[in-house]
């Protein structure tokens, strides 16, 4: 069940009507059966496996709690990590390390007999591996007292809006919000739920389905060391807007349908294309991800308190880990890679504090554009099969390779930056995410109707799976 | 990071009085309509330019859907021959006409790269009805019989999910009913696949029409001429189409549904093996000759089991000059193909 399909359509309400008619217990055992009920409708296989991940860190944060020494804590701890790590690495990365090892040994000339197993890869087990380990996390660091309700500790980590593709919460914030007893929503929660899943499905399926065979028309050609230089271009300009416009928009229907159950979550994003710099991208793109690898990976290795050169190296393996976070592959790899090299050239050009908050004028067009492309160049390592395409693609472009280009793809392309660019410099002026509450009602429901008609006309057909489903 | 109540437009909305509230609520919602209603007059305007194509998601070939219009309105076809692009190229229908001296003539129905799901979709429920012929020609290769291709499954579920064919499926759920009513009922769903692009609505902006090969009876009659041209691009989609491959399953059931279907409708039906230059695409399967074999053995056992009469013209010499690449006859194939088919109708 996806956010983009009728069964959601349907789950949503029926799951909405009938916790507000609940009281505080049987809303989280509600929360707890839907969410449990949505993840099995992908593989009710995998649903073990989620139970197991959450009583494992529920027990080792109560023993954590009760725990007399810093030792038995730090043991509780590593406990905790090694299991869902392990898990986590089994599932997502055995093939791969095997592979590659395979493929490494057979470069010196042996031929060793490697193991043939089949793994599955669980949906979202990057992202409630996270969120479960920065509870256990806070717990040892003494920032969250232990819970004692396995119920609220399971309903926090499975929270269906949020359980597949993030935002990836702090137990810190989620988990009080699920234990605080929550009233009836007002009116505007609702109606500003609403308007946020409307702006996430039109994300979602005018913006990112209608770009995905522009993308997959382009990387097809770019990677086999074809297509025109512009039509290549294009493509990589396409496929950054198609990410932003389908997980950005799956983190809008997220916040949408938590806010209608009386719960906020975090924002994600905060128009990253308008960026001046690379770390002022990640401050605003995948904010729950960046901030998680900052607070729990990049801070403990030292952060940049241990001089220049172990910050370079702090930023770089931070990204690198982040980069195989997104999935088992040398390009994502490569893309963390990139980004660790920008972030360690704003460090060493004085541009590792950007004033996030100083409003976009004019006089930052320049370095908003070239922030855009360096993070396109990224992209074409992350959206292509493997690094040698990603190769031919970039030198296509850069060699003004020739071929044809088809009018309404760049079209198309034109159109959705538009749209984003709108929405975008409207939240970003306006400080608001939620900004076209703030209209007038004809304008508002004019804006309303476009939507709408956009959704109309871009789906039909089976819906298209959200890309960060596959992290 | 979390989003503070004000941060939701609560502020002003608080402080207006309640009927004050309801009437914006109302101006909203009119606002949304008015929208919904103008797109909805939009698309009706531009309905009538649209290609009948945009119909079927642009599986089925617009000329293809003019043609059956025009044959139906003067009474239909005596032969219908279905398939893929290989039949288009590979069955003449006015030969065929000739060769069989059928009153009404013949068509041919042909789709690019469809599953035997297709074929029957497109066969049963929509051309059989219109053309009412006397004798239903379905001609195959192992790509359309393969149960586990990934574009053989794109194929089908693009004209399962267009406005055309979610029109002609029947008895699946209140949700199905639902989408069928609302295409019924909109033209912006009706003609949003062709709409949503912006090149097409230009066109039609334009009075453009895309150039069409298909002759006035369904021939496909850009390759007439050809001589054998092996293209990497066309290599990548035949292997694209047979690996993984497994002949059965679903597939074959379509067939035997169009069969059951053409013969509960008095029907005769012929069975065609299409020819394919064996040395090239044999090898494109992905175990090569025993998926060949499997399927051929299939295809002679269903063709029993249906008591169809089943045309095996790969039994045949096809030499390179018969092709105009490795699985489309060229106009000297075609006369050949047209005259075994013809042969088989006679009998």
């Amino acid at each position: 069940m996806t956010f983009n399909s009728l069964q959601y359509a349907a789950f949503l309400p029926c799951v909405f009507l009938l916790y507000w008619a609940l009281g505080h217990r049987q809303q989280n055992i509600l929360l707890l059966g839907g969410s449990y009920l949505f993840y099995g409708t992908w593989d009710w296989r995998f649903l073990g496996l989620l139970l197991f991940s959450s009583v494992v860190d529920f027990v080792i944060g109560r023993q954590m709690g009760r725990a007399g020494t810093d030792r038995h804590r730090r043991s509780l701890l590593l406990t905790s990590l090694v299991v869902n790590l392990g898990v986590l690495g089994f599932f997502k990365y055995f093939n791969f390390f095997v592979d590659s090892a395979t493929e490494l040994l057979g470069a010196v000339g042996l031929a060793p007999a490697t193991p043939v197993v089949e793994v599955l890869l669980p949906v979202g087990i990057s992202f409630y591996t996270f969120q479960s380990l920065s509870y256990t996390i806070d717990v040892y660091r003494r920032r969250l007292e232990p819970t004692e309700s396995l119920l609220d500790f399971c309903a926090f980590v499975a929270f269906f809006p949020q359980l597949v593709a993030g935002p990836i919460e702090r137990a810190t914030h989620l988990l009080p919000e699920i234990q605080r007893t929550r009233r009836r929503p007002r009116w505007y929660q609702v109606r500003s739920g609403c308007v946020l899943i409307l702006l996430g499905l039109f994300k979602k399926v005018v913006i990112a389905d209608a770009l995905a065979p522009v993308v997959n028309e382009a990387f097809a050609q770019g990677e086999a060391g074809s297509g025109h230089w512009l039509a290549l271009l294009v493509g990589a300009y396409a496929f950054a807007l198609q990410i932003y416009g389908d997980f950005s928009g799956y983190s809008d229907i997220a916040r949408g349908s938590s806010r209608l159950f009386g719960i906020e979550l975090m924002r994600n994003f905060e128009q990253p294309y308008l960026s001046r710099s690379i770390t002022e991208f990640w401050r605003r793109w995948h904010i729950s991800l960046s901030s998680w690898l900052r607070d729990y990976l990049y801070v403990p290795l030292g952060g940049n308190r241990r001089g220049p050169r172990r910050t370079s190296i702090n930023l770089a393996l931070t990204m690198l880990l982040g980069g195989l976070w997104h999935g088992a592959a040398w390009t994502f790899v490569a893309w963390g890679a990139l980004h660790g090299l920008y972030l360690m050239v704003d460090r060493w050009t004085g541009r590792e504090r950007p004033d996030v908050d100083r409003p976009v004028g004019a006089g930052d067009l320049a370095s908003i554009l070239w922030t855009f492309h360096l993070v396109c160049l990224a992209w074409v390592f992350f959206r292509a099969g493997s690094i040698g395409g990603a190769f031919s693609y970039v030198l296509r472009i850069l060699t003004f390779g020739s071929g044809s280009v088809v009018l309404g793809s760049v079209l198309l392309v034109g159109l959705a930056a538009l749209a984003v660019i709108a929405v975008d410099l409207g939240q970003r002026t306006s400080g608001h995410h939620d900004v076209v509450l703030r209209w007038p009602e004809l304008r508002r429901g004019l804006v309303y109707g476009v939507a709408v008609a956009g959704i109309v006309l871009f789906s039909g057909g089976s819906p298209v799976p959200f890309i960060y489903f596959q992290f | 990071m979390t989003t503070s109540v004000d941060d939701l437009g609560a502020s002003e909305v608080l402080a207006m009085p309640e009927p004050r509230r309801r009437r914006r609520g109302a101006r909203v919602l009119c606002a949304v309509v008015l929208v919904l209603l103008v797109v909805e007059l939009v698309a009706r305007l531009l309905e009538p330019q649209l290609s009948p194509a945009a119909r079927w998601n642009h599986a089925v070939p617009g000329d293809h859907l003019e043609n059956v219009e025009r044959l139906s309105a003067a009474g239909g076809v005596d032969v219908l021959v279905v398939g893929s692009s290989s039949v288009g190229s590979g069955v003449d229908p006015d030969q065929l006409a000739d060769d069989t001296r059928v009153r009404r003539g013949a068509y041919n129905l042909w789709m690019n790269g469809p599953s035997a799901q297709s074929i029957e979709l497109l066969t049963s429920r929509f051309a059989m009805p219109a053309l009412s012929p006397q004798v239903l020609v379905v001609a195959v290769s192992s790509r359309e019989l393969n149960d586990v291709g990934r574009s053989q499954r794109d194929h089908v579920e693009v004209l399962r999910t267009s406005s055309a064919g979610r029109t002609l499926l029947t008895g699946e759920g209140p949700v199905a009913r639902l989408e069928r009513w609302i295409t019924r009922a909109s033209a912006l769903v009706r003609t949003r696949q062709e709409l949503r692009q912006p090149s097409r609505v230009l066109d039609v902006l334009l009075g453009r029409r895309e150039r069409s090969a298909i002759g006035p009876r369904g021939m496909d009659t850009e390759r007439v001429d050809q001589t054998l041209e092996i293209l990497p691009a066309h290599v990548e989609q035949e292997r694209e189409a047979l690996r993984p491959f497994a002949v059965g399953g679903a597939e074959l059931e379509a067939l035997a549904e169009l069969v059951d279907a053409a013969q509960a409708r008095g029907i005769e039906v012929v069975l065609v093996d299409m020819p394919v230059l064996e040395e090239v695409y044999v090898p494109y399967h992905q175990r090569g000759v025993e998926d060949d074999r499997r399927y051929r053995a299939v295809l002679a056992s269903f063709a029993e089991a249906q008591d169809v009469e089943l045309v095996q013209a790969r039994e045949l010499d096809w030499d390179e000059d018969l092709f105009a690449d490795e699985n489309h006859l060229n106009g000297k194939g075609a006369r050949r193909l047209t005259g075994l088919v013809g042969d088989a109708i006679d009998r």
